[in-house]
């Protein structure tokens, strides 16, 4: 159902290197009519890649939030975290940690490095809640 | 020579008693013949003095008609008196008017003195008297009275007072004899026992008492300290006979673990309460090559590890000051200069008031255990990490099945046939399942890693977050979940989380129809702190006690007890890296206690971040 009033659409950039959780995530966006606009990085040095681009570059995509899995190839979510807060444009960036790891380290980690985190369900209705999840998230950042 | 306070006692009496009695007598005698003679003189006087009188008044008619032969007849009638030497009448003008003198007297008339006088002069006691004739005095009267009679009455005293002193003493001296005893007997009795008790040395003896008096006392009180020195000296005795004993046995005892040290394989040592180390074995001088003397004291230092010296060092201080049994792992140098890995214990041994007596060692060579050990665990630590990576990378595809399937079922379900429709439900059930059983895997791996920097967990608020956690099932199950005071453990909160939560949630799972009742308590065990989950679920047969504790197993296929059947596993493999202990006391149908214990001191873990 349309919003009353539909807010300018925010870069979300969704660091995930396995499709069908990707496209489950943009499912829950869509379904639960988020004003997001998904870019999807394959692995660690891609999200890593956009990020400084973005830095350097006004012009190039800026992403608003990051959603952020962390058994990512290449490069591991937690790098890309660390490189993105030492980085002055993006150290405050709202990121959620998404993955399947449910390691009380993780948590620990993911919390440490100022981050969401949300752990992968197994159920479809379990997952579709990352839109609600995600709603609140900008909510909270004063996105939306 | 013998002075008077060296004669035995019985001649001192003899010799105070004669000595008293006859100073007493002829103090007496002496005393007697005075006064006596005292009295005698003054009755003389007074006798004189009458006679003179008599005399005189008879003398005045014959000087009134002046005859003199008249006086001296009547002068002469004096002579009865056989002391009276002269008497003589003199006329106012002094001349002798008549006179009598004794016959055998060679003297004249005394000189006449005043006209009434008695005065003692060499030659005897004279007597004046004046002869009154009308109030006129006519002439003078003068005695004169030889002494020999007092001289006489002093003898007959002298002889009286010697014989009464001579019977007087015999009689004393017989006296004495007999009461001497009195005194004396008992002294010597007192003396015989001393004697005795000086020579033999037997303090059984004992002193006759003869009398209730001062004698009588110092008998009793002599007799009173005899028993108490032979009481003492029973006890002195015993006890140096025991000490003997007690010698004898530490000498045997010494003997006995210098050889039972001596042939042992494990190195020995011996250190005093403060810790210097007194002795060592053989081995441990056929193993370093060096000599006891290099050894002892600090000389430990030369044979261990560079690295080990001050971890061991600070073990072995605190062992010190605690007096707990000091463990240690360390490397002692061989006397070809490799270093092996040694297990070193020691143990304080107490004396009967608990003090310290000495600290006894062992140390036993570990080295082919401990390189076993570490590979073990360097294997596991590689099994662990792979098991983690492999849990964790099978996480992706098995969702993928899960929740793809159910979207399958969700849009494409009017696609299939019945059986497609079921087939796919397999397939969504069975990926969640695998899902399940993949994240208990994990559970399982990580139960087994003990946390690094672990501090002292309150296990009452760990409690407190595990119930929280199953606030929906123990509310559906209308539950009643108690608990007493709790202690303070080190052990890491989530692993203990985990176990409150795994044991209380079997509880809440294996039910019996009344609503679940849990308590949970904890007391001190030793030195650790024992746990107890009670429940008045449905009981264990004690049959499976031991296999319930078993990764997947699980004791119902009922689809009504849920789960994969690791919950317990995971509590014994946390309970079992703390260096604690799971068990179940239960029987069916009469509700289960699982216990578990953790150390009270905080064990000594490899981590690996998991």
């Amino acid at each position: 159902m349309p919003r009353a009033s539909i807010p300018p659409p925010f870069n979300l950039l969704l660091a995930e290197d396995n499709l069908p959780d990707a496209l489950l995530v943009r499912e829950a966006i869509r379904m639960e009519n988020l004003p997001l606009e998904v870019s999807i990085a394959p692995d660690g040095e891609r999200a890593i890649h956009l990020i400084m681009t973005a830095e350097k570059d006004p012009e190039a995509l800026c992403p608003h939030v990051l959603v952020l899995d962390i058994n990512l190839p290449r490069i591991d979510g937690f790098e890309v975290l660390r490189r993105i807060r030492a980085s002055e444009k993006f150290k405050n960036l709202p990121v959620i940690v998404v993955t399947s790891s449910d390691s009380p380290a993780d948590r620990r980690q993911a919390a440490a490095l100022g981050a969401r985190y949300f752990r992968k369900p197994v159920t479809y209705d379990e997952f579709i809640k990352i839109g609600a999840v995600l709603r609140q998230f900008l909510i909270d950042n004063g996105l939306i | 020579m013998l002075t008077f306070r060296d004669i035995p006692i019985k001649q001192k009496l003899m010799v105070i008693i004669m000595a008293t009695t006859t100073v007493a007598l002829v103090l007496a005698g002496v005393g007697i013949v005075a006064a006596d003679s005292l009295l005698f003189r003054s009755y003389l006087k007074r006798d004189l003095s009458a006679l003179a009188r008599i005399a005189a008044d008879n003398s005045t008619a014959p000087l009134q008609f002046n005859d003199p032969r008249v006086a001296a007849d009547n002068l002469a009638a004096l002579r009865v008196r056989t002391h009276l030497v002269a008497a003589c009448i003199y006329r106012p003008d002094g001349t002798v008017f008549a006179r009598y003198l004794r016959p055998d007297s060679n003297s004249g008339c005394p000189s006449a003195g005043g006209p009434d006088e008695q005065r003692f002069s060499r030659e005897g006691l004279i007597v004046s008297r004046a002869i009154i004739l009308n109030g006129q005095r006519v002439g003078t009267l003068v005695l004169l009275y030889d002494l020999d009679e007092i001289a006489e009455r002093m003898k007959l005293y002298g002889i009286t007072v010697l014989g009464v002193l001579l019977v007087s003493t015999l009689i004393a001296l017989l006296l004495s004899t007999k009461l001497r005893a009195v005194i004396a007997t008992p002294i010597s009795h007192l003396v015989g026992a001393t004697t005795s008790v000086s020579e033999t040395g037997d303090y059984s003896v004992r002193a006759q008492r003869f009398s209730r008096d001062e004698l009588g006392v110092l008998v009793d009180r002599f007799n009173e300290m005899l028993a108490g020195i032979q009481s003492r000296d029973h006890n002195l005795r015993t006890a140096l006979h025991d000490r003997e004993e007690a010698l004898r046995d530490a000498e045997k005892a010494r003997e006995r673990f210098r050889f039972l040290a001596e042939s042992m394989p494990q190195k020995i040592f011996t250190a005093t309460p403060g810790g210097v180390v007194d002795y060592y074995n053989r081995q441990w001088t056929e193993y370093t090559g060096l000599t006891f003397a290099q050894m002892e004291g600090d000389g430990w230092k030369e044979y261990l590890h560079p690295e080990d010296v001050e971890p061991v060092f600070e073990v072995w201080t605190r062992s010190l000051a605690t007096g707990e049994p000091f463990h240690a792992q360390q490397r002692v140098r061989r006397a070809d200069g490799a270093y092996r890995w040694h297990l070193s214990r020691a143990l304080a041994m107490r004396d009967p008031q608990g003090r310290i007596s000495m600290w006894i060692g062992s140390n036993t060579d570990i080295h082919e255990q401990k390189e076993k050990e570490d590979e073990l665990r360097r294997a596991n630590e590689d099994l662990q990490q792979f098991a983690y990576s492999a849990s964790h990378d099978l996480q992706e595809p098995i969702r993928n099945v899960a929740v793809y399937s159910e979207i399958l079922a969700k849009r494409y379900s009017n696609l299939l046939d019945a059986d497609g429709r079921q087939f796919l439900g397999f397939l969504t059930e069975g990926g969640r399942r695998l899902a399940t059983l993949i994240d208990d895997l994990l559970a399982y791996t990580r139960a087994g890693v003990v946390e690094s920097n672990m501090t002292a967990v309150d296990s009452s608020a760990v409690l407190g977050h595990a119930i929280s956690s199953l606030a929906e099932a123990i509310r559906e199950n209308e539950a009643v979940v108690t608990c007493d005071a709790l202690p303070r453990v080190h052990m890491g909160e989530s692993h203990l989380q985990q176990v409150f939560q795994n044991l209380i949630g079997n509880a809440l799972k294996y039910r019996k129809e009344d609503p679940p009742r849990i308590h949970i308590s904890a007391d001190h065990q030793g030195a650790a702190w024992r746990f107890s989950v009670r429940d008045n679920g449905i009981g264990i047969d004690p049959h499976y006690k031991e296999k319930i504790f078993g990764v997947f197993k699980r004791l119902h296929r009922d689809q009504k007890y849920s789960g994969t059947g690791i919950g317990l596993a995971i509590c014994q493999r946390v309970v079992e890296r703390y260096g604690g202990r799971i068990w179940v006391e239960s029987s069916p149908g009469q509700g289960a206690t699982f216990f578990f214990t953790i150390p009270e001191h905080a064990p000594r873990v490899h981590s690996a971040a998991v």
